[in-house]
């Protein structure tokens, strides 16, 4: 059994950490905690849905259409939510306030077009399971695998290859000295948020596909979850979230199996507690925390 | 006055305690999120000593809010290792760590809640309880500590070298903070006259702490204004009915973006 | 800077101030107004999107009730406002609703303490309407009044069935009550070993490292207890992971979306109710149709419940020869009660015949149900 909680806990923890890594690098960037962020992961999930609804397409439509309208849903919150502010240098509650506002009219907004409670994709997307000798898995499980860790790569490369994406870590190391170098800072953030929010989308696709369970209040438990996870793998950190994510599905699901599943959350948070209290910058932070 | 806006202005001064206690640890530096979880506490104690033991609600609010206070210096502790966001999430978890405890323990009766309490706040108890907390406070920003927290808050390595005790300071604040939102949940408990760990989740604690910062955190008649906007917009925006969050949510972007430091704060910050 | 904070403040008496005009508002109809509560944004608005459409259905019949509708946004805070608007300012007869159990703990006491009638068709926690007489009813079914016949029936259709896991929704007070006291003392008495109860929250959303642990337990039969999300996705993950044991669920369940999102899983899958959307019943199969008309969705429980107790309500009120008059509010409200109080095999629309008990809790014939062909049928 232990062997396919440890592969139920890796597919579960694939998706955590598409949306870890949205927190961290906005956080990167910005220095800011997008609170909507797990509204977003939600869009992308209602998105992909519609999408196969309306053109009877299969997953790789959905998963395209939530990317892109993501990305886009994305750079509005960005330009209309965080750029006034900073515009204004306001304090750190500012944006958290302005992200809490932008999380409950995305909630009541999906309320509306899809109705409260959880839908499913339908059922002709219904997954193929293969047995691997002690071992269940499914085709949507391998999906998830595939795409989540596709997307890491992907973003790996274009963040050290990529001149935009090399812009993005300069700005996230400094923004006075990128802007120096004449990087468009308020660009890089306009792509920061694209992507961040994509992979949030891909995420809510994901989660869809495999676990039938979207409605308009699926982003706040995520929310919470993605932003523990990139505290645990250090603020910022892109690769501490990928490893991050992963962890954490793997501790909830070993939790779930041999505690009861109702201290499942306070098992986990009492995990990131002890971190925090022995090593505050996270697994892969570095340095003092300031 | 009908019984319908009596109630309305039950939750706000109940509101209005919890927002001054958080105003507490906020206005040290330290953002918390977990304050649900210390609301849980003072109203599960509070409850048991009136229901179960038969005491008055005062003696239960004192016990609540004694055994809310301990909890909060017990976070107090940790806390002072921790900034920022980590002490976000740290309080966070903390307040996830009561409402599950409280999930699972039987004799208050676990997902079902207690029911049954006896219908004791009334409205007068709760505006003396809410205009006490601010006299302290007032009374509190002149005396040393008050002037301590102050000097945390502004700059904490200057306050350190002008020989103010961090440690004392912030457990300080944290405890008393705490202690307030115990003697919310206890008021709370029994106005509602039924609790359960669902009450004091994570969304209880987001709301409180959007009250505070709402209002802004330069004064402590920010959180009362807070308190008003958050409790009564609402009820006021009834008649957009079905589209009433959208409406308080874009409030708040709007709020965040034309007044960023609170809704009390001025209008053009001095050069900082 | 100073002037800013002063100007807030009294902005802020003065909105409180017009609003407490406009809120208090006289009665003064002389017809009796019945106080209708429902979710109709935040949580649960779905259901009361449900009711909406129920409670439209009603009045176009030309029922002469006037209702006064309020949304608590699922929230125990309106729930509580609300309820004392309706019986201070609104000056009702009597309420109909909450629909979450959590609302209806919070504004019976109210209700009592406002000596008016208020019942809820949905509530389904044991207990609450019994802790508030004589004023509380509901008009939902508990499963301490169903599980019996479930169970034997299920036996009855697997008799290989010795020992059995329950999967069970710690965080809902109705499954956990179900799952963990009530069904399980049903299982007892009839012999079968419990192996397991293992637990998942409401809101989860991965459900494989409970399924994984009942399978690795090797039981003969499955236990759900849950709402139609849980209980949907842990039916599929059942079967996604190749066991194929027997199900039987609680009334959580009981929900046409049970079987749109648990899809072939749901198959065979057996529990109870009074309502369900293919009753061949001509009366019920009528209701439905014009329901369907209005509304892309199939009729939940919900709507059902709240048609039928606005039937009841609606009859009581005729009955009890109300005088509409603002003085005559309290005995209008104590007529009210005990109509209700005395209702026996009343013949509802939808659920058929009602009868309320001692402790305000009705009492139906509940069906047995399995799911065939996906579609709910009766399982005699």
């Amino acid at each position: 059994m232990l062997l396919q909680q440890l592969v139920n806990g890796l597919m579960l923890g694939s998706t955590y950490s598409l949306i870890a890594i949205g927190y961290a690098l906005i956080f990167g960037v910005l220095g800011l905690v997008h609170l909507a962020h797990g509204e977003v992961f939600m869009m992308g999930a209602l998105i992909g849905l519609q999408l196969v609804l309306w053109l009877h397409a299969g997953p790789a439509v959905a998963l395209v259409g939530a990317l892109l309208g993501t990305a886009v849903l994305g750079i509005i919150i960005e330009l209309t939510a965080f750029r006034p502010i900073r515009a204004r240098h306001g304090p750190i509650f500012a944006p958290m306030v302005s992200t809490i506002g932008v999380g409950l009219i995305l909630q009541e907004v999906a309320t509306k077009a899809f109705g409260g409670e959880q839908v499913g994709f339908p059922h002709r997307l219904e997954p193929v399971t293969w047995r691997l000798g002690p071992i269940t898995i499914s085709s949507v499980q391998l999906l998830i695998l595939g795409v989540s860790l596709a997307l890491m790569v992907a973003l790996h490369l274009w963040v050290t290859r990529t001149r935009m994406g090399m812009a993005m870590r300069a700005s996230a190391e400094s923004t006075l000295t990128a802007r120096l170098l004449g990087i468009s800072t308020d660009r890089v953030i306009l792509v920061t948020f694209a992507v961040a929010s994509a992979l949030a989308g891909a995420a809510g696709v994901l989660v869809g596909l495999s676990f039938n369970a979207i409605s308009p209040f699926m982003g706040i438990d995520m929310g919470v979850k993605g932003l523990a996870i990139m505290l645990l793998g250090g603020l910022g950190n892109i690769y501490g979230a990928m490893v991050g994510g992963l962890l954490l599905g793997a501790i909830e699901v070993l939790s779930v199996a041999y505690l009861a599943s109702s201290y499942r959350d306070a098992f986990v948070f009492a995990v990131m507690i002890l971190i925090l209290i022995f090593r505050p910058q996270g697994l892969f932070g570095v340095g003092q925390v300031r | 006055m009908g019984s319908y806006w009596e109630s309305v202005l039950i939750f706000l001064g109940i509101n209005t305690v919890l927002a001054l206690s958080l105003y507490l640890p906020i206005s040290a530096g330290q953002l918390s999120l977990g304050h649900g979880g210390f609301m849980a506490i003072g109203a599960y104690v509070t409850v048991i000593c009136t229901t179960w033991l038969g005491w008055p609600l005062p003696a239960g609010l004192a016990v609540g809010g004694l055994v809310a206070a301990l909890a909060g210096a017990l976070v107090g502790f940790p806390a002072l290792r921790i900034r920022g966001i980590y002490l976000i999430i740290l309080t966070m978890g903390f307040g996830e760590i009561v409402r599950i405890f409280f999930l699972n323990f039987e004799p208050t009766g676990q997902a079902s809640g207690i029911g049954g309490i006896k219908h004791l706040t009334t409205l007068p108890l709760v505006t003396l309880v809410a205009a006490l907390m601010l006299a302290c406070l007032m009374r509190f920003r002149g005396s040393r500590i008050g002037r301590a927290l102050r000097a945390v808050q502004e700059d904490e390595v200057a306050a350190e070298a002008m020989g103010v005790n961090l440690t004392r300071v912030k457990v300080t604040a944290f405890a008393l903070g705490a202690l307030g939102a115990g003697l919310g949940g206890g008021l709370y408990a029994h106005h509602a006259l039924f609790i359960d760990p669902a009450q004091f989740g994570f969304f209880r604690s987001a709301e409180i702490f959007l009250i505070v910062v709402l209002g802004g955190v330069g004064s402590y008649w920010g959180p009362v204004v807070g308190a008003a906007v958050v409790t009564l917009l609402p009820e006021l925006l009834r008649f957009v009915q079905e589209w009433r969050m959208t409406v308080f949510g874009t409030l708040l972007v709007l709020c965040a973006v034309l007044r960023p430091a609170g809704l009390l704060s001025p209008r053009r910050r001095a050069a900082a | 800077m100073a002037s800013h904070r002063k100007t807030f403040g009294p902005f802020v008496l003065a909105l409180c101030a017009v609003s407490a005009l406009l809120g208090s508002a006289v009665p003064a109809a002389a017809q009796p107004k019945i106080g209708v509560l429902m979710p109709l944004s935040g949580k649960g608005a779905s259901y009361g999107a449900h009711q909406q459409v129920a409670i439209k259905m009603f009045q176009d019949k030309g029922e002469a009730l006037k209702l006064v509708i309020y949304d608590t946004r699922g929230e125990n805070t309106d729930a509580i406002n609300l309820t004392r608007k309706l019986i201070g300012s609104d000056g009702v007869v009597a309420i109909v609703g909450p629909l979450f159990s959590g609302e209806s703990e919070v504004t019976f006491p109210v209700a009592v303490q406002g000596k008016t009638p208020i019942i809820t068709p949905t509530s389904a926690k044991p207990g609450i309407a019994a802790a508030n007489r004589p004023w509380a009813f509901r008009n939902a079914l508990t499963s301490d009044k169903l599980d019996g016949a479930l169970i034997d029936r299920w036996l009855a259709a697997n008799p290989g069935v010795r020992k059995v896991v329950i999967l069970l929704d710690t965080k809902d007070a109705v499954s956990k009550s179900d799952g963990g006291v009530v069904l399980p003392a049903a299982l007892k008495e009839r012999g079968i070993t419990v192996l397991d109860s293992i637990s998942f929250q409401t809101g989860d959303i991965d459900y494989s490292a409970q399924v994984t642990k009942a399978k690795s337990l090797n039981p003969d039969g499955i236990v759900v207890a849950a709402l139609y999300n849980e209980g949907a996705n842990a039916v599929r993950e059942v079967r996604k992971q190749g066991m194929t044991q027997p199900i039987v669920a609680g009334l959580g369940i009981m929900d046409p979306r049970f079987i749109e999102l648990a899809g072939p899983a749901a198959e065979g899958v057996m529990t109870v109710n009074d309502f369900w959307t293919d009753n061949p019943d001509p009366a019920v199969a009528r209701w439905v149709a014009d329901y369907k008309q209005r509304s892309p969705t199939p009729p939940s429980n919900a709507a059902a419940l709240m048609y039928d107790t606005l039937d009841i309500v609606r009859s009581c009120a005729e009955k009890s020869g109300l005088s509409g008059k603002p003085d005559d509010l309290e005995k209008d409200r104590e007529r009210m009660r005990d109509c209700l109080a005395r209702v026996k095999d009343y013949k509802a629309p939808v659920t058929g015949g009602t009868t309320f008990d001692a402790s305000g809790d009705a009492v139906r014939q509940p069906v047995v149900l399995v799911v065939r062909k996906g579609k709910f049928e009766s399982a005699r």
